[in-house]
């Protein structure tokens, strides 16, 4: 099914919560809506649910409209973060509460309660009271509840917020195992980006109200829109420092020309101030000194086994470098971080507005 | 001044509370204990065994049990009509009061957790009667069913009906008391499962919305059995309410006409206040103590087992 | 339509809450008629005035039982916070021999019905020559199991380390009580006031048996006093009367409502 939201707007009270939402979501598409907590994500979700209604705007369903009809005709399932449960029923009572009032034989009721539940792998569990099982098992009994249904839509509103890391990991392999599997249309929200990336065919990030990007995961990474998207997405976040930068294509850090500490920037780019981003990963320091190298001094070292985190100090602005292995360096040493030669690596944004730059810049990646 | 910072510091860095360390003073706490303790020896304790005692007595008429009489008065219970009709009325008005009270809080509660602004003047109308002492209460309840300027009578007359004064019929006395007695529990028990109802969390009601179940539907397959305990706890708190009453019975009734409404507590009081039986007055108040050890002893066995609870 | 659903719904809560309302709402308007109009079963009369209120306060002795039932009240809810903080003091922070026992004991109280205890207590306040005073009135109600329950219950909430820093100071039991404990829990006591002023402005039984005269009778019993005195049914008096009784409690109520509410949620769910 695919769902198309056009202008959708909510406002509570005193509040704004979501302005002007515009977005399509294919059929049997994952669709991740991700943002920090207060972005009206889940609002969005509830909209879409039909629990919420909208200020403004209007819904389709493939193309039918639903925006002014109640849950139970939108024919959509969903799943919570806390599971919603009832623990007075078992967990077959529970995966049937969602078919009771559906126009099914007894016998395809319970045909679709053993399917969910073996798809769930909770087939053993059947007759436990939700109280009798863990965290994990809860929220496969949820989605059993949500799949028992058949409905062509499921939403899921952090489903795994309320799990360990581990059993977090396991679940986003199931989730993504039974999407593949059953091939419904999945909307599902969280504030985790880590999940977002790894889960989604494609990403929503939402903020202040409105969509700030919306693409695929390597998308949002490569080409963050904005220097929100650009922080919001990948671990560490993003170096985002301003920088000036002359006649001569060279540019230092901070919103003055420093001359003694300019670096030739690696392609044509007007001059100005910017907001210049470069990911911890595009940002190593170099053996010996070089002509586009930027001088900081180490403040904190993060060995993390696998990689290296490296936080400097370069002119006032505060970098994070990651090296993909074991790197030994004292603090307080003098490094020189290499600025990347690629454009792909170099992300600039409007000093004022955060707007990422497109022109002459973005073709350089690669 | 420092320290009171320190003390307040010093409640934020602890979670933990007494329960974990209930031994932390060692103090001699005998005096503390004394006042209250001499106090339920004498106005407890004592009267309590003395009931029980004076119940295999017979009195005389200042109440001072004369001679041992065994099991005599509680035969003697057992074989009157008078008796055994009060006890199997009690039982009646304290299961129709509790189930009453129940199920209009019930109504109540799920009316007031309407999603509709301006709630709160509701609920505060709703919890209204609660407080109204059991005298006051009997004074408004009289009037509305007075024979003469009873606005029930009024109405009755306005539509034609004849005038029975329902006071001076037994069912009607029975109905009187136990709706004034309803009527001011109400206030309470709708606090009581208003709170429950907000407590059951939100996502229920989606789920079930989801899936296409009506309000009443949710109300009665979710709400219902999620509140459970709540209602059982209430329930036996209005059981006990029920076999405690009597001001409204004195100031509505009297216990009659025809000792209709002439309940277990009321008897208690006329056995052994008007008519100096102390004896059997006593033997009565000790069934009434046995019901409710009873009540409160089903409480404790079964909160813990057959009613749900997550 | 859903203008519709929402005006139906508002249309059946406001029915709700004047039904529920009714006797007091009748007994409000009733109270401002004169008793001629009521006796004529004329109530929609527009001759309102407060004549009724007048009249109650100053030909019965409804002042006196006002006062009666206000000292009395407030000496049991003054006796009750103090015996039942002690007590639950006690309970909590002292190591005392069959403390569990005693407890045990004092919980047993609360199953025991009062009404069960008046013959063996009306005797007792007759001999010790109380009766028909303030003494036989509050001095049997200065503990309560429930109370020193209730107090206990918010005492076992105190950190640890709250405690421990009280002991560090080297406060004495009844220093410790009063600078650490009663602040504390200074919610859970007032409540625990509320309601004991409450229940006690509202006791009937008791009072019933041991007061005969207007000096000590308090105002719920005077409720009945008055309505049976009044051979000629003087209806708009006895319902300003009955409206005059409930002020006290219904201010106690809107007073305490935030603490009510809060401490009635703890108790209610927990069941």
């Amino acid at each position: 099914m695919s769902i198309r939201l056009t202008n959708v707007s909510k406002g509570f009270e005193h509040t704004q919560v979501l302005s002007d939402i515009s977005v399509t979501i294919a059929p049997g598409e994952f669709f991740v809506m991700v943002g920090p907590s207060g972005s009206g994500k889940s609002t969005l979700l509830r909209i879409i649910a039909g629990l919420t209604s909208v200020t403004a705007g209007q819904i389709y369903f493939d193309e039918r409209e639903v925006t002014a009809l109640p849950p139970k005709e939108r024919n959509l399932s969903m799943v919570f973060q806390n599971y919603a449960l009832l623990p007075f029923m078992n967990v077959a009572q529970n995966v049937r509460f969602g078919l009771d009032n559906q126009q099914l034989s007894a016998n395809e009721k319970n045909k679709r309660v053993d399917w969910a539940l073996d798809l769930v792998h909770l087939s053993g569990l059947r007759d436990r009271k939700p109280k009798a099982l863990s965290g994990g098992q809860q929220q496969r009994v949820s989605l059993a509840r949500a799949l028992a249904a058949k409905t062509p839509l499921v939403l899921m509103d952090e489903p795994l917020s309320n799990l360990d890391a581990q059993l977090r990991a396991e679940m986003r392999a199931e989730i993504i195992r039974l999407h593949r599997e059953i091939g419904m249309t999945l909307i599902y929200v969280t504030h985790d980006q880590v999940e977002a990336m790894t889960m989604g065919d494609r990403i929503l990030v939402l903020d202040a109200e409105q969509i700030q990007q919306l693409g695929t995961p390597l998308e949002l990474y490569n080409h963050p829109a904005n220097e929100f998207v650009a922080k919001f997405i990948g671990t560490p976040e993003m170096n985002i420092v301003p920088i000036t930068v002359n006649e001569h294509n060279q540019f230092s850090l901070g919103t003055e020309f420093a001359a003694q500490q300019a670096v030739p920037v690696p392609f044509a780019l007007p001059a100005g101030h910017y907001h210049l981003g470069i990911r911890p990963e595009q940002l190593v320091p170099l053996a010996a000194a070089g002509t586009a190298a930027l001088p900081a001094t180490v403040a904190d070292v993060q060995q993390l086994g696998n990689d290296t985190l490296i936080f400097s100090d370069c002119n006032g602005q505060q970098l994070v470098s990651r090296i993909p292995q074991q790197f030994e360096v004292a603090v307080g040493s003098r490094l020189q971080l290499a600025v990347p030669p690629q454009k792909g690596a170099w992300h600039l944004f409007d000093a004022q507005t955060g707007a990422a730059i497109k022109e002459g810049v973005a073709d350089g990646g690669r | 001044m420092e320290a009171d910072k320190t003390l307040k510091r010093t409640v934020a860095a602890s979670q933990q509370t007494v329960r974990a360390h209930l031994r932390i003073v060692r103090q001699p706490a005998v005096w503390f204990l004394l006042p209250s303790v001499l106090i339920l020896c004498v106005f407890v304790f004592y009267p309590m065994g003395k009931t029980i005692y004076n119940s295999f007595f017979a009195a005389n008429v200042r109440g001072e049990a004369v001679k041992f009489v065994g099991w005599a008065n509680y035969r003697t219970l057992f074989k009157d009509p008078l008796f055994l009709k009060s006890l199997s009325e009690t039982f009646v008005f304290v299961l129709v009061f509790a189930v009453l009270t129940l199920l209009i809080g019930i109504v109540l509660a799920r009316l007031a957790t309407l999603k509709l602004r301006r709630m709160k003047v509701f609920r505060t109308a709703f919890a209204g009667t609660m407080g109204t002492s059991a005298a006051a209460a009997a004074i408004l309840w009289l009037f509305l069913f007075n024979p003469s300027v009873g606005m029930v009578h009024l109405m009755l007359k306005a539509i034609g009906l004849p005038n029975v004064n329902l006071l001076v019929t037994p069912l009607g006395a029975q109905i009187v008391v136990i709706l004034t007695s309803v009527w001011m529990a109400l206030g309470f028990a709708f606090l009581i499962l208003l709170s429950a109802f907000q407590n059951v969390a939100p996502e229920y009601y989606e789920v079930a919305a989801i899936a296409g179940w009506s309000d009443w539907q949710q109300t009665l397959k979710i709400t219902v059995p999620m509140i459970s305990p709540t209602l059982f706890f209430l329930f036996v708190i209005e059981v006990i309410d029920g076999f405690k009453m009597f001001a409204q019975i004195d100031l509505i009734t009297g216990g009659g006409p025809d000792n209709a409404t002439n309940f277990l507590a009321y008897k208690i009081y006329l056995d052994a206040f008007v008519f100096h039986h102390v004896g059997i007055a006593s033997a009565e108040s000790v069934i009434l103590t046995v019901l409710i050890i009873f009540v409160t002893w089903i409480q404790f066995h079964y909160t813990e087992r057959k009613v749900y609870y997550a | 339509m859903n203008r519709l659903k929402n005006g139906l719904q508002y249309l059946l809560l406001t029915g709700v809450a004047v039904l529920l309302l009714f006797p007091l709402l009748l007994g409000f308007w009733a109270s401002l008629l004169p008793t001629k109009e009521i006796a004529a079963g004329r109530f929609l009369a527009t001759n309102l005035s407060w004549h009724n209120y007048e009249q109650a306060l100053l030909t019965t002795p409804l002042i006196r039982y006002l006062a009666n039932s206000l000292v009395t009240a407030g000496l049991i809810t003054f006796g009750q916070l103090l015996l039942c903080t002690l007590a639950a003091d006690a309970f909590v922070f002292s190591d005392l021999h069959y403390k569990k026992q005693l407890f045990a004991v004092f919980l047993v109280t609360m199953m025991l019905p009062f009404e069960a205890q008046i013959i063996p207590n009306f005797q007792t306040i007759k001999a010790f020559g109380w009766l028909d005073h303030y003494a036989g009135l509050t001095v049997p109600f200065f503990t309560s199991a429930f109370g020193v329950f209730m107090l206990r219950q918010a005492f076992l909430q105190l950190p640890a380390d709250l405690v421990r820093f009280g002991q560090y100071l080297g406060l004495s039991q009844l220093q410790f009580l009063w600078k650490i404990v009663v602040p504390y829990s200074r919610s859970m006591l007032v409540t625990f006031g509320l309601y004991t002023f409450l229940t006690q402005w509202n006791q009937y039984l008791w009072p019933l048996i041991t007061t005969f005269s207007d000096d000590y009778r308090p105002v719920q019993v005077g409720l009945k006093q008055l309505q049976s005195e009044d051979t000629f049914a003087n209806w708009g008096m006895l319902m300003a009367t009955a409206m005059i009784v409930l002020v006290p409690t219904l201010v106690l109520l809107i007073c305490g409502q935030k603490f009510f509410k809060h401490n009635l949620n703890a108790g209610g769910t927990k069941g």
